[in-house]
């Protein structure tokens, strides 16, 4: 019956300048209305077996062995680095003023959490083209205080992992890869996100695959998966899933610090927590997203190939994407700098773009030194941001979704070259 | 990150009166580490109802098709699981749980008094199947012979040693419990060398921690929250 009801829901066909062209999107068919359906129709609706089925396969996909589903991208961003201040990881844990190594040049909240729990970002300058971080001097930005490198793989790209993890290696640092717009992207032939201590994704709508709202904290170690869920969870101590009582089998016999003796396993808490579990409703939704998964990375790359193909003939003009060497983006976007001898601005051409009904964005928050909301936090910039401000100035990006048909593509270069036509002649 | 799943009892082994292994079939099979535990349930579970009563088990078995737990029958529902396990059962599974994981390399001294030894069992299989050649010494206090489960299997074990105490009946091991200066004379020198893993009774944890300490030997882990790190 629900899948009947979708069917009768018909999209309508593109119109060349007049059907907005997304940059990102959710890709339904009836699957996912079907799935959220039958979730509901449990009426179970916190985590259930949606969630439990999801945290599996999503685990699997990137050969690890956790995932603890969010309620969103910057949830998992939060949860990933606080599990990581828990005392229960002794003298490695983090502590107020260590140093967290990461970029500006980009989302606020891959940094915001560095900044929540009392630790000092430093930032570093990216590259342009790959848009993540500039990894040759990175070493001499590490100091005594550095003890976590966090970063995004921006936009899909990833970010120097070779380099990345001979640092991390040699100074024993702890490493958080941001992967929300990078699910499907490989280094090396190996999955992003199952190189560092913990991985994040996010399921809004813009990513590769979504549940309307959610994220996941990824771990191929058991005791970081346990910290992540006591912070998710309230703080708790215990582990029990929704619905279940005393899986430690201790319940009422154990001594918490200076609670009485037995009190109940369920109402102790060893951290300071949240409360940022989803429901099986979105996770029901994200179980069909997944089997469409394969599919959505080779359109994502094919369409970033169809742009990339059509407009290297303005790379004096424009600087195109380049993958990090090694690597084989499941990319986000499709991100554009305006070089400096070009004769119009990022606004002149984000501004013709939007008007022929081809959406743009910025490269989130560009330069987060200089967003308001950062203006009285404390932070250290190692050497100069120069790529960073090149990049709020003269970046933004286009989308590559698996909703956007070579139709579209073929729209998108036509006003292209129809603009840089007007603008060069 | 736990599965949910049902399973089938294939099979009992009845060990003693009040010690039986279960092998059982998941109908979902997940990996898990040696060391983990599970929630075992004699009732079928619905996802729309609230899991139903269950008791926390180890896994005494490791990358084989089935799994095995080890029930010491000592309250209301071991004795429940004891009147109503047949093979053919259908049973409920929750797992894996735990971070008392035992697959970090080195010597290990194994300390365990009864059913305690279920852990150590995921190990032997673990250990077997990567045809480990680690040196690993278990001592194992138990009340009669047939309590030493592992006996009849530790010959395939390659370089895992068996020190067995058996307090209520003779037979060719010692009848008593085993003391520190057991582990230490047996260990030798280097005995500081060894991790020590722990499991049993609260009593017997806590005593055991302190004799290894005073023998200043640092690296013992147990399964406990507080202490699931070396102490």
């Amino acid at each position: 019956m629900t899948s009947e009801f979708i069917g009768s829901s018909n999209v309508g066909a593109f119109v060349p300048g007049k059907t907005i062209i997304p940059f990102a999107g959710r890709v339904f068919d009836d699957s996912e209305i079907v799935n959220l359906v039958d979730a509901a129709l449990d009426t179970w609706l916190t985590a259930g077996r949606y969630a439990e089925e999801f945290e599996y396969e999503f685990a699997e996909f990137f050969g690890l062995s956790s995932c603890s589903l969010v309620n969103s991208g910057s949830s998992a961003n939060l949860l990933a680095i606080t599990a990581l201040t828990s005392p229960k990881l002794g003298d490695r844990c983090l502590k107020p003023r260590d140093e967290v190594i990461t970029v500006a040049a980009g989302f606020p909240t891959t940094v915001n959490p560095i900044v929540q729990n009392n630790l000092i970002p430093v930032f570093v300058d990216v590259e342009l083209g790959t848009y993540n971080i500039s990894a040759e001097n990175l070493e001499e930005a590490i100091t005594t205080r550095t003890k976590t490198i966090m970063l995004a793989h921006t936009l899909g790209n990833p970010f120097d992992l070779g380099k990345i993890m001979q640092l991390v290696k040699k100074y024993d640092l702890f490493l958080i890869e941001d992967c929300c717009d990078a699910v499907g992207s490989t280094y090396d032939n190996k999955m992003v996100g199952s190189f560092g201590d913990l991985a994040t994704t996010s399921f809004y709508p813009a990513h590769h695959i979504t549940m309307g709202e959610g994220g996941a904290v990824l771990t191929d170690n058991p005791e970081y998966e346990r910290l992540v869920r006591s912070f998710r969870d309230w703080g708790r101590d215990c582990y029990c899933e929704p619905g279940a009582f005393n899986t430690c089998g201790r319940r009422f016999e154990q001594q918490h610090g200076d609670l009485p003796y037995g009190y109940d396993h369920k109402y102790v808490y060893s951290h300071i927590g949240y409360n940022l579990k989803l429901t099986d409703l979105q996770a029901a939704v994200g179980v069909a997203q997944f089997k469409k998964l394969p599919a959505f990375i080779e359109k994502r790359k094919h369409n970033f190939q169809r742009l990339k193909e059509g407009l290297k003939k303005y790379s004096e003009l424009l600087i195109l994407p380049e993958a990090t060497p090694s690597s084989d983006p499941s990319w986000f976007a499709f991100p554009i700098t305006v070089k400096e001898e070009a004769p119009f601005t990022r606004n002149d051409i984000v501004g013709y773009l939007e008007s022929n009904k081809i959406m743009t964005r910025m490269l989130f928050g560009g330069n987060l030194t200089r967003q308001p909301a950062y203006k009285d936090v404390k932070y250290r910039i190692f050497g100069e941001l120069t790529n960073t401000d090149i990049v709020l100035n003269r970046n933004f990006f286009i989308g590559v979704y698996p909703g956007i048909t070579d139709e579209m593509i073929d729209y998108i270069l036509d006003v292209f070259d129809n603009f840089i036509r007007e603008r060069t002649q | 990150m736990t599965v949910t799943t049902g399973g089938t009892i294939e099979s009992i082994e009845k060990f003693h009166e009040d010690l039986w292994m279960l092998n059982i079939t998941p109908d979902k099979m997940r990996r898990y580490q040696p060391g983990q535990f599970l929630q075992f349930s004699l009732d079928e579970f619905s996802y729309s109802q609230p899991w139903p009563e269950s008791r926390t088990f180890s896994i005494a078995s490791w990358g084989r098709e089935y799994m095995r737990i080890l029930i010491k029958k000592t309250g209301r529902y071991t004795s429940r699981i004891f009147e109503e396990a047949i093979p053919g059962k259908r049973v409920s599974l929750k797992y894996p749980y735990g971070e008392f994981l035992l697959s970090e390399n080195g010597q290990k001294a194994i300390l365990c008094t009864g059913a305690g030894i279920s852990p150590f069992l995921s190990l032997l299989d673990y250990l077997s199947k990567a045809e480990s050649r680690e040196e690993v010494f278990i001592f194992h206090t138990v009340p009669y012979k047939s309590y030493l489960v592992e006996l009849g299997d530790i010959s395939q074990y390659g370089n895992v040693h068996l020190v067995p105490f058996v307090t209520r009946e003779n037979c060719e091991f010692p009848r008593r419990r085993m003391l520190i200066d057991d582990v230490i004379s047996t260990l030798g020198d280097n005995a500081n060398q060894f991790i020590f893993y722990l499991c049993g009774s609260d009593g017997f944890l806590l005593s055991m921690q302190r004799e290894l300490r005073n023998n200043e030997i640092e690296r013992i882990k147990s399964e406990s929250w507080t202490v699931f790190k070396e102490v």
